[in-house]
């Protein structure tokens, strides 16, 4: 089965700074792979493995994709092969990011199965995989627990908030999985010695001209309440008593 | 005001009610409403997404607030919440149940009801399996005890629990307490993806403190924290923090609070 990961490379959330006017500094941050898109990774990779495919990656994003740790980092989590689209279009929505997507992948030839994480750790809107599904007019799930080749394509098992879906649909699809799906394994030093040799492409596609359905106002921290901050050090008696004469009081 | 109509669209035995996106999107399309509104479920996400792609609008998820021209919603994990403007004719919004107060006499008895149905077969259910269902009153509770990362071992939940019912606290937990290990319900767990409480009191136990948890937490009244680092992070944004090991500290507490 032949799959394609899509993943974001997202800012370090521990670099981010609250400037005190209470906007966003992203002036330090380093780059990394989403959290969740690391699940779609492991998925990719497991079910590229048992399925004798391939897989291959593809991302979408600013400077930050020129770097060659970050695209050696991708590289070393299963993937065969790394699309790169770079741009200095701001991706602030969904419906632009999904467009993108789309254009791209008229590049990278066909695939079984697009697989998603359940959002990007930055904006997590949780759309993007839905969206490039119906942009292309696949079958197209969220919240996918579980994948499995079967004779109708795959059945997957899907959560709900009360249930668990058991679904068969036909390939090619797209799936978001949730980030309970698996543990994403972290790379070893072979994988990391491996990446080096594996093959990147910076596509092409021109995504300039898609429109914008919405405007970033502000994004600004939200005002933190006051603390007492009473910090207790010393022995576990002490800490205790400290503990339940706060409560009394 | 315009007339009140009600569509009522079924799945198919064996399909989804997300494969209704097409001839929803239509209808949209002839009425051209300003807003369509969803639930921020799983089913009302998708939903959400396709519509949005179908009328060529944004979406905008998960929001905490809605105002004449624009939402706002939690971005980078909780650290800002972001304003944003809605410039697309038709506005595609999911919110979460809890968002809005609901108010009486909304329900138009007098409306028009049809029932639809077309959907895109692709996708074929085969079955419905039910998910143990927990109930937890800690959306409503006014002391919580909240088990982070820190805990070594599934029955540490007992100690927890023990301190909790000591209290007349409900148990919640940190998102990996819940998602990775499985030690409580992922319908506990406190944050930017899970629950936002606004209890009294919260005693935050191995937690370290990061925004993404912190934003569940931060409009509680009172914050205690343990924790073993006393650089974590939580000890900047609690009232009362015990730097120590819990296995000293907790055991000693259950006991003093019997
Ligand atoms: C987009 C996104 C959304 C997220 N949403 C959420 C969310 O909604 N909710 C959420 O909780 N997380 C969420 N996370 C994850 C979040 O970033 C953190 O990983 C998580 O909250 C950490 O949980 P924790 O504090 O329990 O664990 P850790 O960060 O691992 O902290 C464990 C703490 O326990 C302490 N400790 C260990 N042993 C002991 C001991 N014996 N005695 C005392 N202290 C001890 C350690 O010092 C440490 O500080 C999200 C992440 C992302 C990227």
């Amino acid at each position: 089965m032949d799959i394609i990961a899509c993943i974001k490379v997202v800012p370090e959330e521990q670099d981010i700074v609250t400037l005190p006017n209470n906007e966003l500094s992203f002036d330090k941050v380093q780059w990394k792979i989403g959290q969740y898109d690391l699940n779609a990774m492991e998925a990719g990779k497991q079910l590229a493995k048992k399925t004798g495919g391939k897989m291959k990656v593809l991302t979408i994003g600013g400077d930050a994709l020129s770097k060659t740790k970050i695209r050696k980092d991708i590289l070393s989590r299963g993937a065969d092969e790394l699309n790169i689209v770079v741009t200095d279009k701001k991706l602030s929505d969904s419906l632009i990011t999904a467009k993108a997507i789309a254009e791209a992948l008229k590049e990278m030839g066909s695939f079984d199965l697009l697989l998603f994480g359940t959002g990007s750790s930055d904006i997590y809107s949780q759309q993007t995989g839905n969206q490039v599904g119906a942009l292309l007019d696949l079958p197209v799930l969220n919240e996918v627990n579980a994948i499995e080749e079967c004779e109708a394509g795959l059945k997957v098992e899907r959560m709900l908030e009360n249930e668990v879906e058991i679904l068969e649909l036909p390939v090619p699809a797209v799936l978001s999985v949730t980030s309970e799906i698996n543990t994403p394994t972290i790379p070893g030093m072979r994988d990391i010695m491996a990446a080096g040799k594996k093959p990147v492409n910076e596509l092409s596609a021109d995504i300039s001209s898609i429109s914008e359905y919405s405007e970033v106002v502000s994004d600004l921290a939200p005002v933190q309440r006051d603390r007492q901050q009473k910090i207790v050090k010393g022995e576990p008696e002490e800490m205790v008593e400290a503990l339940i004469q706060f409560l009394n009081s | 005001m315009a007339r009140r109509r009600s569509i009522i669209f079924r799945a198919p035995e064996s399909g989804i009610i997300e494969d209704n996106a097409r001839v929803i999107a239509d209808l949209l399309q002839a009425q051209a409403p300003e807003l369509v509104l969803l639930s921020n479920s799983t089913r009302g996400r998708l939903l959400a997404g396709k519509l949005g792609a179908y009328l060529d609008t944004c979406v905008i998820s998960g929001i905490s607030e809605l105002n004449e021209e624009t939402t706002r919603r939690m971005v980078y994990g909780g650290a800002a919440f972001r304003t944003q403007k809605l410039t697309a004719k038709t506005a595609v919004v999911t919110c979460s149940a809890g968002i809005f107060e609901v108010s009486d006499g909304q329900a138009s008895p007098d409306a028009a009801v049809e029932t639809m149905s077309a959907a895109d077969t692709r996708i074929r259910k085969v079955e419905t399996q039910a998910k143990e269902g927990v109930s937890s009153n800690i959306a409503m509770a006014k002391k919580v005890v909240d088990m982070g990362r820190g805990f070594k071992e599934e029955k540490d939940v007992e100690m927890c629990r023990e301190l909790a019912s000591l209290l007349g606290a409900e148990l919640g937990c940190s998102r990996p307490v819940a998602e990775n290990n499985g030690w409580l319900p992922k319908s506990v767990y406190i944050g930017v993806t899970g629950i936002i409480l606004k209890p009294e009191l919260i005693i935050a136990l191995c937690v370290s403190g990061q925004v993404q948890h912190m934003v569940g937490i931060n409009q509680a009244k009172k914050i205690v924290a343990i924790n073993k680092d006393e650089r974590a992070p939580i000890f900047n944004s609690c009232d009362l923090g015990l730097v120590g090991d819990i296995y000293q500290i907790l055991p000693l507490l259950i006991e003093k609070l019997k």
